[in-house]
C-alpha cells in the first residue's frame, strides 16, 4: 500500500510538473511595414548617403532578402541657408546619394531630409550639424596607471614562464570648449602605454555605449571619466606610464548618439528579463531610423 | 526624529492630547471592549447602539468602544458583530461606566433580527451604514471556503476577487488596485510593512490565513491615518491567541502543511498564538530532478507567525507579534571535476510591540514600535578542477518605526482620530562580490541609503442627521540626503443616508509615496527592487475622487456601485532596454555609486478611471458575490514611447469575479469561483530592420565583418499595444466536515482551473526552419492546467 501511494504521489507530481508548460501558437501582432531610413551628415564627408529599406516581418515566413526602397523621392534641405539637393538612387541596396558639390554640409546649419515613398507618404526628420571640436580644449585632470595586478593563474593564454599583468587605468579630462547641450562628445582615443624598458602597449579608450557620449553643457566644461583595465600580455611587465593619447574626438547630435545606443543594446531586446527596446527614431510617424549629424577632429591630445 | 520632536507640529499634538484627555466632564460615558467570549479575541467593527438615546458607535480594531451621551433615563445597549449573537445590557446612565462584552459566535447563517423595531443585522455587515467608501472587510472565515491552487488558502488571492482589484497575471499574487502598480499597495501585518508578499514568484502569498483575525482593504477615500502608498491599504491583523483554553489546528495539503497553536499563558490575562507553514515540494521533486539531471535541486518556502499578549489591567494591554518567512531555490550539480551550486532566496521579517492604553472613558491610544526587513540574495559557486568562480548578490531594506495613535470619542456625533508615525528606512540596493579563486574580481556595494518618513494626522468622523462626514488632514515629511519635503494630504469622505438601507457616498484623497518598486514588466520576479525617492526620482503623488451608491436589500443582499478617477504623478518605470540585472553592477568600468539604478528608470504620470459593481450576499445557504470592473489606465512618460500616452501593462478593460459558497448542511459545502479579465497589454515586435540593409562604410562600428554585421533591430511600434488573450478560470471545491471527539475534521477536494483553460504566462517568438524557409511563430507559455488537490485539516476543540 505504501509503495502504491508513493508511486501515485510521484505520478501526480510528474503530471502536474510536466503538464505545467504548454507551447501553443497564438495570433501574433500584425506586421506594420515601415520605411527604415538612415542618413548621417558630416562636413568632412564629400559624399552624402541615405539608406532606405522597408522593415521585414518579425513573425511568419521571414523573407530571404531585404526589401530595399528603390522608388522613393529623397531630398535634403539646408533650412539655414535655403539650399537643397536631390539624392538619387545609387545602387540596388536602397542607397541614395548626393555630394557636397550639390549641397554643402556646414557646422551649426539645420538640415531636413524629406523622403516620399511610393505610397504617397512623406517622412521628415531634422538635424543640426555639430561644430568641429578643438583638441587644445582637452584638459587632463587625472591620468594614472595603477599598480599592476599579477595574474598568477596565467589566464589569457600565452606561453609558460611569463607573467600576465592587469593594469588599472584611470583617466579624467574636461573638454573646456563651448558646446550646446543639443550635442554630445564621443572620444575615440588610443593611449600609448610605455614601461621602463620602453616597451609600448596601445590601449583603446573608445566606446559607443551610452556611457561614452557626454552631453554639452552651459558651463563649457564637459567631464569625461573612464576607469578601465588593460592587459600587458606575457613578457611585458609594468609599471606603465601614459606616453601619449591621441585619436578622434567626435561631436555628434542626439540622433547619432541614439543610433549607436540602440545598436549596442540590440543584444538585449529578445531577453525576457529586459524591457523591450523601443526604436528611438527621430523620424515623423510611420518611419523608423535616424537622420543625424556628426563632426570630428583627429590628432594628439597628450604627450608625456 | 529629534528635529520633529522639537517641531511645532509635535507641540500641537501634545496640546491636543492634554485637551482631549480632560474633555466631556458634563456628560456620561460608557466604554469598554468587545471580545469573543470563547477565545477572548478582540472584535473590531462591532456596532454599539444605545436606545432610547439613539446613539451609535463602532469598536476600533482593538475592540475598544466608547459612547458619551447626556445624562438621561435608563438606557439599553445593543452590541452587534456580523456572525455573532446579539448582546445587550441595561445601563442606568448615571455615571461613567466601564463594561466589556463577550459575544458568542453563531453556528449558522441567520436572517435579520429586529429589536424593538430597530433593524439589527446580526449576520451581515452593511454597505449603506458606513461613511467610508471603497473599503471592504474580508471575513477571514470566508477565505477558507474559497477554492484555491493546490488547496492553499490565500488571503491575497481572495482580495484579487474583489472589484477594483486586478490580478497581475497567471499564478501571480501581485495586486493592481484602481490602476496602480503593485508597489502602490501598503500591506501591513500588525502595523509592520511587508515588502514582498509573495511565495513562489507570486503563486502564493506570505499570509497564513490560520494566523489572521481580520483583513481590511481600502482602495479609495483613505482616512488620514493611512499614508505612504498611492493605491490601497491592506491592513491585516494577527489573532491574539485564545486566552481561555488551548486550541489549535493542523492541516496537510499536497504541497505544504501547516499548524496553529494558541492558548492562555494565564487564563484571562495573557495568551499566545503561533502558526507555521512549510512546503515539501522540494522533497517530492528531488527524485525527478536527480533522475533527469543527476543533480540536486528544489524549492521550498516556510513562514511563521507568533503573537503574545498580556492584559496588565482593564486599561492597559501589551502585544508582541512577529513574522518571518523565506523562499529558497537551490540547485547543485556535479560532472567529472566540475561542480556548481546555486542558491536564490528572499524573505521578510517583522516585529511589532504595542501598548494599548485607555486614558479615560473617551480616549484610547495605541503605541507601536515596529521593525521590518526584506532581503533578496543570490549565491553561485562554480568549480572546475582547481579553478573556482563565485558570485554573491544581496539587496535588502530595513525599517525602524514608531507610531502613536489616539482614538477620542467626545460624543456620538464625533469620532476623532489623531496621531503620528515615524519610520527610518535603510535601503541597501545592491552589493555584489565576484571572485575567481582567492582573487576578488569585483566588489561593488552601493552605499546604504537612509531616509526618514514622518506623518502627523487628524481626522473626525462626524454625524449630522442623515449625513456622515470624514474630513481629515495628514502632513507627511520625507528626507533623504539633502532633500526634505513636506506634503499636506487632505482627505474627505461624505455619505448621505437616503434611507436606512440606501446611501450616496463621495470621497477625495491626496496621497504621497516616498518609495518605488523597480519591477520588470515581463515577469513578476522577487528581483523587483525597492528604492527610495530621491532628488532625481521624486516622490509619487496621487489624487483620487470617487462617487458611489450603496444599497442593502432584503435577504441579505448588498449592492454597491462606485466610479473613481485617479491621477498619479512621478510614477516610475524601467527605461527601454533596461534590465533588473542592472548590468552596470557587473561592469567594473562603471563607478560604484547609488546612481546606477537611477539611470535605469524614468518617471512619468498616469491616469486611471473606472466603474465598479459589487453585489454581495452574506447570509443564507448560498452566499458569495459578483464583482465587475470596467476601467482604463493610461500612462505618459516623456522618455518612453516617444512621449506619447500608452496603456499600462495592467490596464484591464473588463474584470469580473463570481464567488459562490453553498452550505448544503452543517457537514457539507460546495464552492465555486469564476474569474475573467482582459489580457495584459504588452509590447511585441511588429517588424525588424535587418543589419544587412544598412552598410554605410563611413560609420564606424556599423558594419563589423568580424561579427557578421550589427544586430537586427526590432520595431515594436507603440508600447503596450498588443493584448494578451483574456484570462478566465473556474475553480471548484467540495468540503466535508465531521465533528469528532476532540475537534472538527475537514476534508477538502478542490479543482483549480476546472475546464483547463490555457491562460498565458508569457509569450515568445520561436524560430524554426520549415520547408526551406525561416518561420517565426508566436507562442505562449501556460502554467496550470486542471489541477485537482486534496487536503485534510483538524481543528482541536
Amino acid at each position: 500500500m505504501r509503495n502504491i501511494l508513493k508511486i501515485l504521489s510521484l505520478i501526480y507530481v510528474l503530471v502536474v510538473v510536466t503538464g505545467c508548460e504548454t507551447d501553443t501558437d497564438v495570433e501574433p501582432p500584425k506586421f506594420v511595414k515601415k520605411p527604415s531610413i538612415n542618413c548621417f551628415l558630416c562636413p568632412e564627408d564629400q559624399n552624402i548617403y541615405a539608406e532606405l529599406c522597408y522593415t521585414s516581418p518579425y513573425f511568419g515566413v521571414l523573407p530571404d532578402t531585404d526589401d530595399y526602397i528603390l522608388d522613393a523621392n529623397v531630398k535634403l534641405f539646408d533650412l539655414t541657408e535655403s539650399d537643397s539637393a536631390v539624392l538619387f538612387l545609387s545602387n540596388s541596396s536602397g542607397v541614395y546619394k548626393t555630394t557636397q558639390n550639390q549641397i554643402k554640409i556646414k557646422e551649426n546649419h539645420q538640415y531636413e531630409l524629406v523622403v516620399e515613398t511610393s505610397d504617397g507618404k512623406v517622412h521628415k526628420a531634422q538635424s543640426i550639424v555639430p561644430p568641429k571640436l578643438d583638441l587644445s580644449q582637452v584638459k587632463f585632470t587625472y591620468l594614472k596607471v595603477g599598480a599592476p595586478i599579477l595574474d598568477s593563474n596565467g589566464r589569457g593564454g600565452g606561453g609558460p614562464g611569463g607573467t600576465y599583468e592587469k593594469n588599472p587605468f584611470t583617466v579624467e579630462f574636461y573638454y573646456t570648449g563651448a558646446l550646446s547641450k543639443d550635442f554630445f562628445i564621443n572620444p575615440q582615443f588610443e593611449a600609448e602605454m610605455i614601461n621602463k624598458s620602453k616597451q609600448i602597449i596601445p590601449v583603446e579608450m573608445m566606446g559607443r555605449g551610452k556611457e561614452d557620449f557626454y552631453q554639452g553643457t552651459a558651463e563649457n566644461s564637459i567631464r569625461v571619466y573612464s576607469n578601465r583595465e588593460f592587459n600587458s600580455g606575457f613578457g611585458i611587465d609594468g609599471p606603465f606610464e601614459v606616453n601619449s593619447i591621441g585619436g578622434t574626438l567626435y561631436s555628434v547630435d542626439l540622433a547619432y548618439r541614439n543610433f549607436y545606443i540602440s545598436q549596442g543594446n540590440a543584444n538585449y531586446s529578445d531577453n525576457i528579463f529586459n524591457e523591450p527596446l523601443m526604436m528611438i527614431s527621430n523620424w515623423s510617424k510611420d518611419a523608423i531610423g535616424f537622420f543625424g549629424s556628426y563632426n570630428f577632429v583627429t590628432g594628439e591630445v597628450y604627450r608625456k | 526624529m529629534v528635529h520633529f520632536m522639537k517641531s511645532k507640529l509635535f507641540s500641537i499634538l501634545l496640546a491636543f492630547l492634554f485637551i482631549t484627555s480632560g474633555y466631556g466632564q458634563s456628560k456620561v460615558s460608557i466604554s469598554g471592549y468587545i471580545r469573543e467570549r470563547s477565545s477572548g479575541e478582540m472584535l473590531g467593527g462591532a456596532t454599539i447602539l444605545i436606545q432610547p438615546a439613539n446613539a451609535v458607535t463602532y469598536s476600533n480594531s482593538y475592540g475598544f468602544y466608547s459612547l458619551t451621551i447626556q445624562r438621561k433615563q435608563t438606557q439599553k445597549i445593543f452590541v452587534n458583530v456580523p456572525g455573532f449573537y446579539l448582546d445587550s445590557l441595561i445601563w442606568n446612565a448615571e455615571r461613567d461606566t466601564f463594561v466589556s462584552f463577550g459575544l458568542t459566535m453563531m453556528p449558522s447563517n441567520d436572517e435579520i433580527e429586529k429589536i424593538d423595531g430597530v433593524n439589527i443585522v446580526s449576520k451581515k455587515s452593511t454597505f449603506a451604514d458606513k461613511v467610508e467608501m471603497s473599503k471592504i472587510d474580508i471575513p477571514v472565515n470566508q477565505i477558507k471556503d474559497i477554492p484555491a491552487l493546490f488547496g492553499e488558502k490565500d488571503v491575497l488571492k481572495v482580495i484579487q476577487l474583489l472589484p477594483g482589484v486586478q490580478k497581475g497575471g497567471e499564478g501571480q499574487s501581485g495586486i493592481y488596485v484602481r490602476g496602480g502598480g503593485p508597489d502602490q499597495n501598503l500591506l501591513i501585518l500588525d502595523e509592520a510593512t511587508v515588502y514582498n508578499a509573495s511565495h513562489l514568484f507570486g503563486f502564493f502569498s506570505v499570509f497564513n490565513g490560520d494566523a489572521l483575525r481580520s483583513v481590511e482593504l481600502t482602495k479609495g477615500g483613505f482616512p488620514a491615518r493611512y499614508g505612504g502608498r498611492l493605491s490601497s491599504v491592506i491592513d491585516l491583523n494577527m489573532k491574539e491567541g485564545n486566552n481561555q483554553k488551548y486550541t489549535g489546528e493542523v492541516g496537510v495539503g499536497l504541497i505544504s502543511s501547516r499548524f496553529t497553536f494558541e492558548g492562555p499563558i494565564k487564563k484571562g490575562k495573557s495568551s499566545f498564538m503561533i502558526s507555521g507553514r512549510r512546503t515539501y515540494i522540494d522533497l517530492l521533486v528531488q527524485p525527478i530532478i536527480y533522475a533527469q539531471t543527476g543533480g540536486n535541486g528544489g524549492y521550498y518556502f516556510y513562514d511563521m507567525n507568533a503573537k503574545f499578549n498580556y492584559i496588565l489591567s482593564e486599561r492597559d494591554k501589551f502585544y508582541l507579534s512577529g513574522y518571518f518567512g523565506r523562499d529558497n531555490f537551490y540547485a547543485s550539480n556535479k560532472t567529472g571535476t566540475s561542480t556548481s551550486d546555486f542558491g536564490f532566496g528572499w524573505g521578510n521579517r517583522t516585529l511589532t510591540g504595542r501598548w494599548n492604553h485607555q486614558f479615560n472613558n473617551q480616549l484610547f491610544s495605541n503605541l507601536s514600535v515596529i521593525y521590518s526587513h526584506y532581503d533578496l540574495s543570490i549565491d553561485a559557486v562554480e568549480t572546475n578542477g582547481s579553478d573556482k568562480f563565485s558570485l554573491g548578490y544581496v539587496s535588502d531594506i530595513n525599517d525602524y518605526g514608531l507610531k502613536y495613535d489616539f482614538d477620542w470619542r467626545p460624543n456620538p456625533n464625533h469620532l476623532v482620530r489623531y496621531g503620528f508615525s515615524a519610520i527610518n528606512h535603510q535601503f541597501n540596493p545592491s552589493a555584489v562580490v565576484v571572485a575567481a579563486g582567492n582573487e576578488e574580481l569585483l566588489n561593488k556595494t552601493v552605499d546604504i541609503i537612509r531616509t526618514n518618513e514622518i506623518g502627523v494626522y487628524i481626522e473626525d468622523q462626524i454625524k449630522f442627521t442623515d449625513w456622515k462626514f470624514l474630513p481629515g488632514l495628514r502632513l507627511s515629511q520625507y528626507s533623504v540626503d539633502k532633500m526634505t519635503v513636506l506634503n499636506p494630504e487632505p482627505r474627505f469622505s461624505a455619505s448621505y443616508n437616503w434611507s436606512k438601507s440606501f446611501s450616496i457616498k463621495g470621497s477625495y484623497a491626496m496621497m504621497n509615496q516616498y518609495i518605488h518598486l523597480l519591477s520588470n514588466s515581463g515577469i513578476g520576479l522577487p528581483t523587483d527592487l525597492w528604492i527610495p525617492a530621491t532628488e532625481k526620482l521624486k516622490p509619487m503623488n496621487s489624487e483620487q475622487i470617487a462617487f458611489g451608491v450603496a444599497k442593502d436589500f432584503k435577504g441579505g443582499y448588498s449592492l454597491s456601485f462606485e466610479y473613481y478617477n485617479k491621477k498619479m504623478t512621478n510614477i516610475v518605470q524601467y527605461k527601454d532596454g533596461a534590465s533588473f540585472l542592472l548590468q552596470d553592477n557587473l561592469d567594473p568600468n562603471v563607478p560604484s555609486d547609488s546612481k546606477s539604478w537611477e539611470s535605469q528608470v524614468t518617471s512619468g504620470n498616469g491616469k486611471s478611471q473606472g466603474c465598479e459593481l459589487f453585489l454581495q450576499k452574506q447570509i443564507g445557504k448560498l452566499s458569495g458575490w459578483i464583482g465587475y470592473t470596467l476601467s482604463w489606465t493610461i500612462l505618459q512618460f516623456d522618455e518612453l514611447n516617444g512621449g506619447n500616452p500608452f496603456y499600462a501593462k495592467y490596464d484591464r478593460r473588463h474584470d469580473a469575479s463570481v464567488v459562490a459558497i453553498y452550505k448544503i448542511d452543517k457537514n457539507f459545502s460546495l464552492a465555486a469561483t469564476w474569474v475573467y479579465g482582459t489580457g495584459n497589454a504588452i509590447t511585441m515586435p511588429q517588424g525588424t530592420v535587418n543589419a544587412s540593409a544598412h552598410q554605410l562604410q563611413k560609420i564606424p562600428y556599423l558594419w563589423d565583418p568580424n561579427f557578421g554585421g550589427i544586430n537586427n533591430n526590432l520595431d515594436y511600434g507603440s508600447r503596450n499595444d498588443f493584448r494578451m488573450e483574456a484570462y478566465h478560470r473556474l475553480d471548484l471545491s467540495f468540503k466535508f466536515m465531521k465533528e469528532k471527539e476532540r475537534g472538527t475534521q475537514t476534508w477538502e477536494l478542490s479543482v483549480y482551473n476546472a475546464y483547463s483553460r490555457a491562460n498565458p504566462f508569457f509569450y515568445y517568438g520561436s524560430l524554426d526552419y520549415v520547408d526551406g524557409k525561416n518561420v517565426r511563430t508566436l507562442k505562449k507559455i501556460t502554467l496550470f492546467p486542471i489541477i485537482p488537490s486534496i487536503s485534510w485539516s483538524f481543528k482541536f476543540k
